[in-house]
């Protein structure tokens, strides 16, 4: 007998009530007991929830149905709505726990409501099977308007209908002459009697009656009444109360608001639960796929384009926001920096033992400078050495490029530019009288520093001498050259500020206490990294000294200022994050992982500092946290002599000049490529 | 200070100072509009909010009426959700029906505080949820196939670290 329960009723769940729906009738005709009849109950609830997923299914596309039929989902502030989602609520086992015992209460006054039993039975002997399905539409109608849940109650219970045995039928059956219009479900097709079961169709006896008594009274009369009836409720019955009352509470949010106030609140949201509201459902998914949202998020990111060629083939969804899928990208990305397995680096070997002195990167040019008085072009994609540049007499110890644009100074104390594409050298550049050490390049003029203690002025398209500007007492370490200042740096302790055109010096800006290393220069500010330990920040305007910023060991050999936000790299083998407004020392990049020699070379962007090291190492660092990441690069010889001198990164790609000083490393350059379109499958099918 | 009486869709009538009133963008500018006089007796109708709302939306107004002009928003910042002040998030402990009223409200009185902390209360419900969560949050049915589903978490998914 259980198991035709079993395997009918879950099919009949009461949603889709079908006009099979007498087909278990024998089943539970004897289950007048209502021990027996809640365990059945309890069984038929559990193959549900086994079988679940069908029967939701199922639901879903009834209850949409039905809703458009109601019309209800463009107005859900109807109080519809309300009893719509109760009409969801009944998925539990209180519930028709619940149910059987207020049934049973029930049954026990039926002696009661005997005694009202007046409705002609022979209308509902005239019912038929062609009745049923306009009989399943206005029952499921009335389950809304009643704001009754019966979901899941196995309601029709037709099974139920027949012969039973100790109670009295005509008694349960009677409860509903009171309210005709309810009564469609009180008789099976055949005329039987009702079952005792309680249902929207079959209510308990005088419940009519009793509602109708509740609605003609007054508020405070009604309110009087339901703490009333809460008081003589028992836990269970409560606990179903709020399960009903609770979701009436709730709100739809991002469904139900105007799409600018749903996106209003979305724009609070991180990235990251963005992505898991768009999983919630359709409407939600719609609103967190919004472009101008995740615009948003990219700008906040630092993400200022679309990547425009790469990104339509590539982006990972045919209806995903393009600022989205930008955002997603660079996450991918970011976490390939982060924490993903490092792709074998590409090897390019050149320069035999010689140092690489000097090392530009943009775009998919690579150039290498080197003192065996070369430099060296090379492909970033295929690894490939594309040029050798070769004409310098002596070591190159430094470099620019732009564009297509090389230019190289040496210790033969001649600048040369190259075409990098065809490897000519288009102009030599004559009149420094010993090391060009340093130069910076602004548009079409570079600016050269050197051994000389000069720096000179040239027109790298005509090749022209332009000017000259004198003054250091000792050789120029440093220049930068913003297009309207030139700011210098040299042995003398003295970093200078120049007028180009007219070769005046400006300011000489004194403090430091030994050679000067490293410069930045933002138009503002300039930043001076001295062997004196300390880095003076100053204002170009008035040549002022800001800030010392203390805390370094020893000579600063490298840094990069951007929004303020400087990073120093110094021999301690430290780096430091400084705030050049406050003059703070935000972090410093040390610890158990920190390098264990001389800080050789620096990059950093928004979430990363990117350090290379005497020590062989190349190491990543967050830069708000100032934790250690990883290490991008670690030689085998690290420690044993191997070095990285140089390190060029951009977005996807990192491009680091190894070597040694006694041959346990030879020189070459290690490109390593974090992209992601070589595991594009991480985003789009993992 | 003058008052100004407003009105409530249900028609109830509440007495308030003026200045409480024109942090409503929308009272102060129909009182621009009209010219209201503030001898004159006059109703501001809102049509839109019911009396239960804009009671509500008063007190918060009193508490907020000597607050600096807020902000403009800054699109290239992050938005913060952990700054709601504790009156506000005391006065925002109401059920979602009415949170989702009161939104409705600022926004059509044009109040931008109040728009601005409703709105983060209801990113903060969402915040740090998985969907499943979300969805018991607000009670929302999970509408996705299961294709769909699959596909949406595909595209949805987040490189953790590690």
């Amino acid at each position: 007998m259980a198991e035709c329960v079993n395997s009918e009723l879950p099919k009949q769940d009461c949603t889709s009530p079908s006009p099979t729906e007498t087909v278990c009738l024998d089943s539970l005709c004897a289950e007048n007991n209502p021990g027996t009849s809640q365990n059945n109950l309890n069984q038929v609830i559990s193959l549900d929830e086994d079988d679940d997923y069908d029967i939701e299914a199922v639901e879903r596309i009834e209850k949409s149905n039905f809703l458009n039929e109601l019309g209800l989902i463009k107005d859900c502030e109807d109080e519809d709505d309300d009893r719509e989602e109760n009409w969801e609520d009944c998925t539990d086992q209180d519930f028709s726990e619940d149910l059987v015992e207020t049934f049973d209460e029930a049954s026990s006054s039926e002696e009661i409501s005997y005694s009202l039993s007046a409705t002609p039975r022979s209308s509902q002997l005239k019912r038929s099977n062609s009745d049923s399905i306009e009989r399943i539409l206005r029952k499921r109608k009335l389950d809304v308007n009643n704001g009754f849940p019966c979901k899941k109650l196995p309601t029709e219970s037709p099974t139920m209908s027949t012969n039973e045995s100790s109670t009295s039928n005509s008694s349960v059956y009677s409860s509903t002459a009171s309210s005709p219009s309810l009564s469609g479900g009180a008789t099976t097709p055949g005329g039987r009697p009702r079952a005792i079961i309680p249902t929207k169709d079959n209510p308990p006896p005088l419940m009519a009656e009793w509602l109708a008594r509740f609605v003609a009274w007054s508020n405070a009369e009604r309110l009087m009444a339901v703490n009333e009836l809460i008081a003589r409720c028992e836990p269970t019955q409560v606990r179903h109360m709020m399960q009903v009352i609770e979701p009436q509470f709730q709100r739809d949010f991002i469904s139900l608001l105007p799409k600018e106030l749903a996106l209003n609140v979305l724009a609070f949201l991180e990235p990251k639960d963005l992505l898991r509201a768009a999983q919630t459902c359709r409407s939600w998914r719609f609103l967190a796929e919004d472009n101008l949202l995740w615009k948003d998020k990219c700008r906040q990111a630092g993400i200022d384009e679309v990547p425009r060629k790469r990104g339509a083939a590539r982006s990972p969804g045919p209806h995903m926001s393009p600022w989205k899928a930008a955002y997603m990208r660079q996450h991918a990305i970011e976490m390939n920096w982060r924490s993903k397995p490092i792709r074998p680096p590409k090897v390019l070997k050149g320069h035999d033992d010689h140092v690489i002195t000097c090392l530009q990167f943009c775009g998919n040019r690579i150039v290498s400078g080197s003192d065996d008085n070369t430099l060296k072009v090379w492909s970033a994609t295929t690894g490939k050495c594309l040029r050798t540049l070769v004409g310098h007499t002596g070591g190159v110890w430094s470099s620019q490029m732009s564009g297509s644009t090389i230019i190289s100074g040496s210790t033969d104390r001649t600048l040369k530019v190259w075409d990098a594409d065809t490897g000519v050298c288009i102009h030599t550049l004559y009149g420094h009288t010993s090391t060009v050490r340093c130069m910076h390049l602004h548009g079409k003029k570079v600016v050269s520093g050197s051994r000389d203690a000069t720096l000179r002025v040239w027109d790298i398209e005509t090749g022209n001498f332009l000017h000259v500007l004198v003054g250091h007492l000792a050789a120029v370490r440093c220049v930068q050259y913003d297009g309207r200042l030139v700011v210098s740096g040299a042995y003398d302790y003295m970093v200078k500020v120049w007028n180009p055109e007219t070769e005046e010096c400006l300011h000489t800006l004194q403090g430091h206490t030994n050679r000067v290393y490293s410069l930045q220069f933002d138009g503002v500010h300039v930043v001076s990294g001295s062997l004196d330990t300390s880095i003076r920040v100053w204002e170009v305007e008035t040549g002022a000294c800001k800030h010392t910023l203390m805390g370094h060991q020893s000579l600063t050999s490298g840094m990069e200022l951007r929004n303020n936000i400087l990073v120093s790299g110094n021999a301690d083998s430290t780096v430091k994050v400084w705030d050049i407004v406050t003059g703070q020392c935000l972090q410093t990049l040390s610890g158990p992982y920190k390098h264990h020699s001389a800080v050789t070379c620096l990059q950093f962007n928004g979430r990363f500092v990117i350090t290379s090291s005497d020590d062989g190492t190349v190491k990543l660092w967050d830069v708000k946290t100032g934790e250690f990441v990883r290490n991008l690069v670690a030689l085998d010889s690290g420690g044993a002599g191997g070095v990285v001198w140089r390190i060029r990164a951009n977005d996807t790609k990192l491009v680091c000049a190894v070597g040694s000083r006694n041959g346990t490393e030879e020189t070459k350059l290690l490109v390593l490529d974090f992209d992601i379109d070589l595991n594009v499958t991480s985003i789009v099918s993992r | 200070m003058p008052n100004i009486k407003l009105q409530s869709s249900d028609g109830e009538t509440f007495e308030v100072d003026v200045e409480i009133a024109k942090c409503s963008v929308t009272i102060k500018t129909m009182l621009e509009d009209l010219g209201m006089d503030d001898e004159e007796e006059e109703v501001v109708p809102l049509p839109n909010v019911n009396s239960a709302i804009l009671r509500k939306v008063i007190q918060w107004a009193t508490y907020h009426k000597d607050d600096p002009p807020p902000p403009e928003d800054d699109d290239n910042k992050e938005k913060r959700t952990d700054d709601i002040s504790s009156w506000d998030a005391d006065f925002l402990k109401v059920d979602q029906g009415t949170l989702f009223e009161l939104i409705l409200a600022a926004n059509y009185l044009d109040i931008k505080g109040l728009l601005d902390v409703t709105c983060k209360t209801v990113a903060n419900m969402i915040k740090g949820k998985a969907p499943e969560e979300i969805r018991k949050t607000f009670n929302i049915k999970n509408d996705f196939t299961a294709s769909e589903e699959e596909q949406v978490r595909k595209e949805n998914e987040w490189c953790e670290e590690k």
